[in-house]
């Protein structure tokens, strides 16, 4: 009964993509337009140029148009997986070229950073739930709150200055050692290195990895942590955990029942830690010269390269609603009372 | 002397909280036949859910065992190892919570948390379990075909027949069932409460847990009533009813209206005990009418006539009459 309904809630969640995509992409839009200058103004900046000359120029990069033409063209053109070309330095070049070198370094980095803090927060909250109203506890608690507030550029850089500088163990920036060539199949060097059998650009490419993935890592968990604990809490004073014991199950089978408890809204920080991942990877890129989605946005700002930036945007919020897509399907086959 | 099934002796239960140490179950013993109905009456709050988790062992911290002994089918619970214990439990032991809305895991289908039992204690693979399981599931009066639902798809009633069905799979000597009415509708607690007998039918010793006389007295051959973590007074169902001697059973049994007759209900005055500090003398007599200055001095000794025990200086003498 319930695999029937599952594909109608599938597409119905799919089809709800379309607005928040069409939300974010007005509220990028207008905000750019905002902005003061344009592409052509920030290439050209103090120079002094003739005005029939910056005209030819605005002309060419549609910028002449009515800013409702210019709304509905750029959406026309995503609409068929066109994501424009940029405007400005250098001029011309389709966009989709720099998300599909930009966007696996930032996939990778995501990765990383996911792993780390789910394992941290598990980690960490399921010792402090068994350990509940130690010391240990308290440790882990305020492990919570600090990491939780922790600023990314701040403490990228103490990481960056210890194990960079004065341990001088790992690299503090860039995805792989620029003296090791690596032929790119997907992107993902750490997959890439593994699919060519590259071994040092595999140790090169992990050894850059580690410093960004845990600095965004060890902010995010902060998160996970707090929830594992207080869910596994609850979950081991519920009833039907008592039930289990009085029914002679062995004790490691309860906790696992236990846990499977007191995942389910951790699947749910999941998808909504994902979206907030990739905002956190913008800050972590910036801080160790990742050259993923975040720097080139930011790059790209600088320039006020409306299709750039608005292309990033739309295809990251794409990205982000599918996974947070997937992970509600997820949620919805584990856990039963769930009704789509 | 006849053989019992479970005895409980001289059982200390204490609670250590920060403000205080509770004396849930002070210095309580009680017996029970192969085969017979016991329910244990009382307020909230006076030790008998802490009695019948005492017996299971689930009694966590801040609550500690601190004395006593309990003996099941020949042998000491509290001293066996926990390996030894789990064999028990759910095999020889069935227990029966008190709200069927949370008893059974969420993410689990029915049948599967029934089968676990046979697989756990019986060694049996998922698919004879499976079919044992849509037996029991049809001795409690759920249609076998609700074996793959998950709890949240039956109603309250049905969800407490699970738990009873997977209290009483492995046809246990004893079932222990702690408030099992009390979160259900009236029409329901009937049927629950037919269920329960039809095992006690079958041989199934019950220790029924209540705070409802009334209920305990339709069903049960003896009936313990409980204040304040100490046994008042204990016989079979029909002394207890007709001829009560503890002041307190009194007033439980005042405070039940009665559909036939213009009796008049009276509740106690006053609330029960704080256990941190409960009263010198006899725990009651701060709510009893007659109290003298004995019961606010001397503890009273249960003193048994027969079958029929009570806690009480004034039993049997004028002063308790009418």
């Amino acid at each position: 009964m319930a695999k029937k309904g599952l594909g109608y809630y599938i597409v119905v969640r799919a089809l709800m993509i379309i607005p928040t995509i069409l939300i974010l992409y007005t509220i990028v839009f207008i905000l750019l337009r905002i902005l003061p200058g344009n592409p052509i103004l920030a290439v050209v900046g103090t120079r002094n140029i003739p005005p029939e000359q910056l005209k030819h120029l605005e002309h060419l990069a549609g910028l002449d148009k009515p800013l409702i033409i210019q709304y509905f063209d750029y959406l026309w053109n995503v609409l068929h997986g066109n994501f424009g070309v940029t405007l400005a330095s250098p001029m011309g070049v389709p966009v989709i070229n720099y998300i599909a070198t930009r966007f696996p370094a930032t996939l990778e980095l995501t990765i990383w950073g996911f792993t780390f803090s789910v394992i941290i927060g598990l980690v960490t909250g399921m010792i402090a739930a068994l350990k509940r109203g130690s010391k240990i506890d308290t440790g882990m608690r305020i492990y919570s709150i600090v990491a939780y507030t922790l600023f990314i550029p701040w403490f990228g850089m103490i990481l960056q200055y210890v194990f960079g500088v004065i341990l001088g163990v790992l690299p503090t920036g860039g995805r792989i050692d620029p003296r090791i060539s690596l032929q790119t199949i997907t992107g993902l060097y750490v997959l890439d290195s593994i699919l060519t059998g590259n071994i040092p650009a595999l140790i090169s490419s992990i050894k850059h990895l580690i410093l960004p993935g845990l600095t965004l890592g060890i902010v995010l968990s902060g998160a996970y942590t707090r929830l594992v604990r207080n869910n596994m809490v609850d979950v081991l004073s519920m009833d039907f955990i008592r039930s289990y014991k009085a029914r002679g199950i062995p004790r490691y089978k309860i906790t696992w029942y236990a846990l499977k408890n007191a995942f389910i809204p951790v699947i749910t920080l999941m998808g909504l830690q994902f979206a907030i991942l990739l905002g956190g990877a913008i800050l972590t890129e910036t801080t160790f010269s990742w050259p993923g989605m975040g720097t080139f946005i930011v790059d790209r700002i600088e320039y006020r390269d409306y299709n750039s930036i608005q292309g990033a945007i739309i295809f990251f919020a794409f990205f982000v609603a599918v996974i947070s897509l997937i992970v509600d399907v997820i949620y919805a086959l584990l856990d039963p009372r769930i009704k789509y | 002397m006849p053989g019992y099934l479970l005895e409980i002796r001289d059982l200390v239960v204490k609670y250590y909280t920060l403000t205080g140490v509770v004396r849930a179950v002070d210095h309580v013993s009680l017996k029970l036949k192969p085969g017979e109905w016991l329910s244990i009456v009382g307020e909230s709050g006076c030790g008998k859910s802490t009695m019948a988790y005492s017996i299971v062992r689930l009694i966590s911290p801040p609550g500690k065992i601190v004395g006593g002994k309990i003996i099941f089918d020949g042998r000491d619970l509290l001293g066996m190892s926990a390996r030894d214990f789990r064999r028990i439990l759910g095999r020889e032991i069935g227990v029966v919570f008190q709200d069927p809305m949370t008893s059974l895991d969420p993410l689990r289908r029915i049948g599967d948390q029934i089968a676990e039992v046979y697989m756990t204690h019986l060694g049996m693979k998922k698919k004879e379990a499976l079919e044992k399981a849509g037996e029991v599931l049809e001795r409690v009066g759920i249609p076998r075909d609700k074996i793959s639902a998950y709890p949240h798809q039956m109603s309250g009633g049905q969800r407490q027949r699970v738990a009873i069905a997977i209290a009483v799979a492995l046809k246990p000597k004893l079932l222990i069932a702690d408030e099992p009415t009390t979160a259900l509708d009236v029409i329901v607690q009937d049927t629950i409460m037919d269920l329960l007998q039809s095992f006690k039918k079958e041989g199934t010793s019950i220790l029924f847990i209540t705070h409802d006389l009334a209920l305990a007295a339709e069903r049960s051959d003896r009936i313990a009533v409980m204040y304040a973590g100490k046994l008042v007074e204990e016989g079979p169902v029909e002394e207890i009813v007709d001829n009560p001697q503890h002041p307190y059973t009194r007033g439980l049994l005042k405070s039940v209206p009665d559909l036939w007759g213009p009796k008049k209900i009276e509740s106690i005055p006053g609330y029960p005990p704080d256990l941190r500090s409960p009263p010198p003398g006899c725990r009651f007599h701060p709510r009893c009418r007659y109290a003298d200055d004995r019961c606010r001095r001397e503890e009273p000794v249960l003193r048994c006539l027969g079958e029929h025990c009570v806690a009480c200086h004034k039993a049997g003498s004028s002063g308790v009459e009418g």
